[in-house]
């Protein structure tokens, strides 16, 4: 009862405490970032020397990481592992969480620049704003990552990350058509937006791959959530899908609603792609282990060793900017999580086709279909419908 | 692909549930007088409260004490501020939701140090799910009568528990009369603070048992957000059913149907999201309409009828 006092002691105080601080602006803080490592990829930046540029021209560089919460246990996480890195090199970085009110991201994102913070890392949720304050200061330098723009669109002081999402979805979506008994896999995501598509475009090309490869006819279904923090819905489609359309490979795209998938793949004894970082390790070290044994992989996007290296090429001198950079298997910024749990529940001519793959890919062998090649919306629908 | 009618019909009472309770919620405090935006942030922090109380007590009837206790003592916070403090209802309820939402994960942080989910960092605890004997070998109907959350039960119980404390008990007469007409029941001696109250507790009680159903058995965990609106769809059943909980049980049953065939196109993929995302909603909107056109029918039928 003693506990139980407490905590609730602490839920009192918390409400009342937050009604003040909801709209509070910027809280800047050092989370204690998350643990799960990347399992099969190397970091591109640990096996670069980083303390020879670091000390010579540390000093430059202020860099601020634009966040809207940490704590998602992958894409802003895996970007603020990156920001550790780099203060452990000796950087001086800040993250700054600016919250999910769109009309004050750009104040907020102004306040760093007022704090001297000369190198703005964000998310392409804030390229707006970033854009325009890219015009004002031409002597901040900006960082987006993950989007994908035209260099016309861009300033002389704006540099952008692409991640090659659709080439690691690729390689799990051949690992999804293969493990399938039914001949029917799912992917389902948060959102509808051109990244999310670009995963989605990825995985169909993947299965359709391998039901040329194969002679097979695995099917794909998808379905948006509506939300990246409804798991109640995302369950309840999964099992709808396990039901109706007997699939039973799942693959994630959803953020927080996520965790509605696993839980519906533990119910129906079905399999799980989790995304962004190593899901299975992550239940595994958590209060649920059982949860972990349906994930059989999860597709890697290192958020955080891509803005390592792209600080470390600015550091050089290398040009990057006006332009969008674009990393994929290649660079080791996408991958599949390749550990002994996939290792015991994959076939070994899967994963040799899976390695196989991946080596055509990055040796430009083999080019995976994505969104963005795509003229319109339409032409996608008309892409996913091939594999329903 | 062939649409399993029988398992969209037990979904569309799974996902009824909470509605139910929502509802249930609401209708308490509207037969004292008070339109309670406040259910939906009510509901969230039970729903949290029912984890965090589950993983340090260690049992599922842990979480759902916790979860009731929740429900129960925000309930009296709005409670306290709109009676003892005469603060606007609206804008206490407003403001208690947009504390919740931030809330809710400020305490999941204090606790947990996670800011999205418990999903992790507490262990997962299920309110069972019953087969009921008898019932459970009948064909179709076993299917989707039985089987269903423990909680999912308690709704159909509390249905009748809501009516009979209306109708037929005195408290519930207070309640009404106090809705109806505070003055005069103040002029009776009935102390309208005190029936506010008891309306608020009756209330929390239902909230917490609807965000006990959300995380803890439709899935096992707190995420931030994870009502999403089913509180404000809850509070609209109750609006249409005009307080009856009966009606307002239907009602929610509705909207569980809606929600439910909104998923299953969803997961069909033939449809475009943000239509079905509409669904629910536009079913609230629509059946909202045609009642009040009905009650305003009514209305004018009795003063005619009056002439």
């Amino acid at each position: 009862m003693k506990k139980l006092s407490k905590f609730l002691a602490a839920a009192m105080l918390g409400l009342s405490v937050a009604a003040c601080g909801n709209g509070g602006g910027s809280a800047a803080t050092a989370a204690p970032a998350a643990t799960a490592a990347p399992a099969a990829t190397e970091a591109p930046a640990a096996t670069e020397a980083p303390a020879a540029p670091a000390e010579t021209k540390a000093g430059n560089l202020k860099i601020a990481y634009i966040v809207a919460h940490l704590g998602d246990k992958s894409f802003a996480d895996s970007g603020e592992r990156g920001m550790q890195q780099l203060k452990s090199e000796g950087y001086e970085t800040k993250t700054f969480e600016v919250g999910d009110d769109a009309s004050k991201y750009e104040d907020q994102i102004l306040d760093t620049i007022d704090q001297g913070y000369n190198l703005i890392v964000a998310s392409s949720t804030y390229f707006d704003q970033c854009h325009a304050l890219a015009q004002e200061y031409p002597e901040v330098k900006f960082v987006i990552f993950d989007d994908s723009k035209d260099p016309a669109d861009l300033l002389d002081n704006e540099a952008v990350i692409f991640y090659a999402q659709n080439e690691g979805s690729y390689l799990v979506g051949m690992m999804a058509a293969a493990m399938s008994k039914s001949g029917t896999v799912a992917v389902n995501y948060g959102m509808p937006n051109p990244v999310i598509f670009d995963f989605v475009t990825g995985y169909v090309n993947g299965v359709l791959d391998y039901n040329e490869a194969n002679g097979k006819s695995v099917k794909v279904v998808s379905a948006a959530v509506g939300s990246w923090s409804d798991p109640a819905t995302m369950k309840t489609i999964c099992l709808d899908q396990a039901r109706n359309n007997n699939a039973d490979v799942f693959y994630q795209v959803a953020g927080g609603s996520g965790d509605g998938l696993f839980e519906a793949c533990v119910e129906t004894k079905t399999w799980a792609i989790g995304v962004d970082s190593d899901q299975y390790q992550a239940y595994k070290d958590s209060e649920n282990p059982e949860k972990a044994d349906v994930i059989l992989t999860s597709m890697l996007k290192e958020v955080g060793n891509s803005i390592v290296s792209m600080v470390h090429s600015i550091d050089k001198g290398e040009d990057v900017w006006k332009k969008t950079t674009t990393l994929g298997l290649a660079q080791d910024s996408v991958g599949y999580v390749n550990n002994e749990f996939f290792k015991a529940n994959v076939p070994a001519d899967v994963q040799d086709a899976m390695a196989k793959a991946a080596e055509d890919v990055k040796s430009g062998a083999k080019k995976v279909k994505s969104y963005f090649d795509f003229a319109n919306e339409n032409e996608f629908n008309d892409y996913i419908a091939t594999a329903q | 692909m062939n649409i399993d009618l029988v398992a969209f019909l037990a979904d569309s009472i799974k996902m009824a549930t909470p509605l139910v309770f929502a509802a249930l919620a609401a209708l308490m405090t509207r037969h004292a007088g008070m339109f309670n935006m406040g259910v939906e942030g009510m509901i969230l922090c039970s729903a949290l409260g029912a984890v965090t109380g589950a993983h340090y007590l260690g049992s599922v009837w842990g979480g759902l004490f916790c979860g009731i206790l929740t429900g129960v003592v925000t309930g009296l916070i709005i409670a306290f501020a709109h009676l003892t403090g005469k603060t606007d209802l609206y804008l206490t309820c407003i403001a208690f939701n947009l504390a919740a939402t931030g809330g809710t994960v400020f305490i999941m942080y204090l606790l947990t140090g996670e800011k999205s989910t418990t999903s992790g960092a507490f262990r997962s605890y299920q309110i069972p799910n019953i087969n009921i004997p008898i019932i459970k070998d009948i064909p179709i109907l076993g299917r989707i009568i039985s089987g269903q959350s423990l909680l999912t039960y308690v709704a159909v119980l509390s249905v009748w528990f809501v009516w009979f404390l209306l109708k037929r008990t005195r408290v519930g007469l207070r309640i009404r009369s106090v809705g109806e007409n505070p003055k005069a029941a103040e002029s009776v001696g009935i102390s309208v603070t005190k029936i506010g109250y008891i309306s608020f507790l009756f209330c929390g009680v239902f909230a917490g048992l609807s965000g006990t159903f959300l995380s803890m058995s439709w899935v096992t965990f707190f995420m931030k957000n994870m009502v999403n609106g089913r509180g404000y769809i809850g509070l609209s059943a109750q609006n249409m059913a005009n307080g009856s909980p009966i009606g307002s049980a239907l009602v929610s049953l509705l909207f569980g149907a809606t929600t439910s065939i909104a998923t299953t196109m969803k997961s069909q993929s033939k449809f475009p999201t943000e239509f079905l995302e509409m669904v629910p909603y536009l079913a609230t909107i629509i059946a909202i309409v045609i009642t009040s056109i009905y009650n305003i029918n009514k209305q004018r039928k009795i003063e005619q009828g009056g002439k």
